[in-house]
């Protein structure tokens, strides 16, 4: 009785340690699955015929280590997220980040950030809620960082992510201007652009600064990552991409937007 | 009598007084503890987030929260973790008031493992395990599995003896550490890494941390 408890706990247990993703697929790398929430899904070598194509929204079973155990295509509904709710502009917008007087206030900002944000949510979500609300409170303009990791950095520690996004503040450090990235929920304290890179790239290799995501977006990709630096209005990668492919530029954030951030990404 | 014994009593008290405060040093050793936080009151709400160390150990940063409720005598904790090591994480509310940083790999093999740990977040205070009344009771079984999550009920009085009669100290939660341990089954670990309680490295390494903080902020 007891060696058929075993077996069958043996062989369901891959199936119990599936995770499931449902996304659209941004793109397919080689053998990875860039998905357009952020994760990623490995194809094994076995798999030869995969049927994923980029746009596809797709409901993928990922094992432990994020291998692609199956998938189905699901039909596309219109949602919130995918509508056009904000204006573009057609000429660089200016905008200037606000300078925070000190690093005691760029601590409190940090601190103030809502820390209601949900088990399952995107950084997408909570960077763009926690930059709105900070300007909503004090006024405050605040940027975004987006780093962009490499197929081969992915591959090489078989990270699950293929991009990350956080508010970034410009401080007055003593009289020195520097950039704090707040990332609430991955580290405990505003950081330095490369200590926070450094939380996420291994190898500690600096990322290399562009301002074209199809820098990041193209094959043999040499580094381990990529850093852009937007205003805070922008959200996603595609938003930066979109920026670069029709030179139409995001100069604010709508209600909705935060709406279905707040929705999608923190407890109501 | 009653006039007798009442000067007797106030003679014997002063003695006691006196003896508790007169000057030993010199004489006998003197035994140093641990700071100990300023006595809290218990009631209230607590809560941390629980932020990764030891990053490099998967490609999935763990991340979480903890919560702990205390009204009247009863004592609710909460803790939620995600991360993708299906396995056991041990968790524990530790003596001390932070959570290690890089700067506490004090062998410089790159990773904090439980001595390192320990040193910077203080020994453990309270197991989050089975039982939480008391720590002999819960049989060291910890929650499992890549996201769980872990809800248990003490009772405040049972609690608070059994964290003086064993560590010496009041349970003041405000400021203290939680810290979660447990990689996954296939992670390298250097041999470098201190071991305890019998652990395999993967079991025993650290990679979540955050300090309870007794609450301001409502939903």
């Amino acid at each position: 009785m007891r060696k058929i408890f075993y077996f069958i706990l043996f062989t369901l247990s891959p199936a119990i340690m599936a995770e499931t993703i449902e996304s659209k697929v941004y793109e397919v790398d080689g053998r990875i699955i860039k998905f357009e929430n952020g994760r990623v899904a490995f194809i094994d070598k076995n798999n030869t015929h995969i049927d994923i194509e980029k746009n596809d929204l797709i409901k993928a079973r990922i094992d432990e280590t994020s291998s692609l155990i199956s998938f189905k295509k699901i039909a596309a509904t219109p949602s919130l997220k995918n509508k056009m709710i904000y204006r573009l502009e057609l000429t660089p917008p200016l905008f200037e980040p606000t300078i925070i007087p000190n690093i005691q206030e760029a601590a409190a900002i940090f601190n103030r950030s809502n820390p209601f944000y949900k088990r399952i949510s995107e950084c997408t979500d909570r960077a763009h809620v926690w930059a709105n609300d900070e300007f909503k409170h004090s006024g405050i303009k605040s940027m975004k960082a987006f780093i962009f990791f490499t197929a081969s950095y992915i591959n090489s520690v078989r990270f699950k992510w293929w991009f990350h996004v956080a508010p970034m503040y410009r401080v007055n450090q003593s009289g020195e201007i520097i950039d704090l990235v707040m990332d609430y929920r991955y580290t405990d304290r505003p950081m330095t652009v490369k200590e926070w890179s450094d939380q996420f790239v291994y190898t500690k290799r600096s990322c290399k600064v562009t301002t074209k995501f199809s820098e990041y977006d193209v094959n043999p990709q040499t580094e381990n990552c990529y850093l852009i630096f937007e205003s805070m209005h922008y959200k996603i990668p595609g938003e930066i991409h979109e920026q670069e492919i029709s030179g139409r530029y995001k100069s604010e954030t709508s209600d909705s937007e935060i709406r279905a951030s707040m929705r999608f990404g923190f407890q109501l | 009598m009653t006039p007798f014994f009442s000067l007797l009593s106030m003679i014997v008290f002063l003695i006691t007084l006196i003896a508790c405060g007169k000057d030993n040093s010199g004489k006998n050793e003197v035994i140093k503890t641990a700071p100990q936080l300023e006595e809290q009151p218990s009631e209230g709400t607590y809560r941390a987030i629980l932020r990764p160390i030891n990053n490099q150990l998967s490609g999935l940063l763990p991340t979480g929260a903890a919560e702990i409720t205390i009204s009247e005598d009863i004592v609710k904790v909460q803790t939620l973790l995600d991360d993708d090591a299906q396995v056991t994480h041990i968790q524990k509310i530790q003596k001390g008031t932070r959570c290690p940083d890089q700067s506490d790999d004090l062998n410089n093999d790159g990773l904090i493992d439980m001595d390192e740990a320990y040193k910077a977040s203080g020994e453990a205070l309270i197991p989050l395990d089975d039982d939480l009344n008391e720590a002999d009771l819960g049989s060291d079984i910890y929650p499992a599995g890549s996201g769980f999550t872990y809800t248990k009920n003490a009772t405040l009085s049972r609690l608070e003896n059994d964290v003086r009669r064993r560590t010496g100290e009041n349970l003041n939660l405000g400021g203290r550490v939680i810290l979660i341990h447990g990689a996954a089954r296939g992670t390298k670990i250097p041999s470098t890494i201190s071991l305890r309680e019998g652990l395999f490295p993967q079991a025993s390494i650290p990679v979540a941390c955050g300090v309870l903080v007794r609450s301001g902020f409502n939903r």
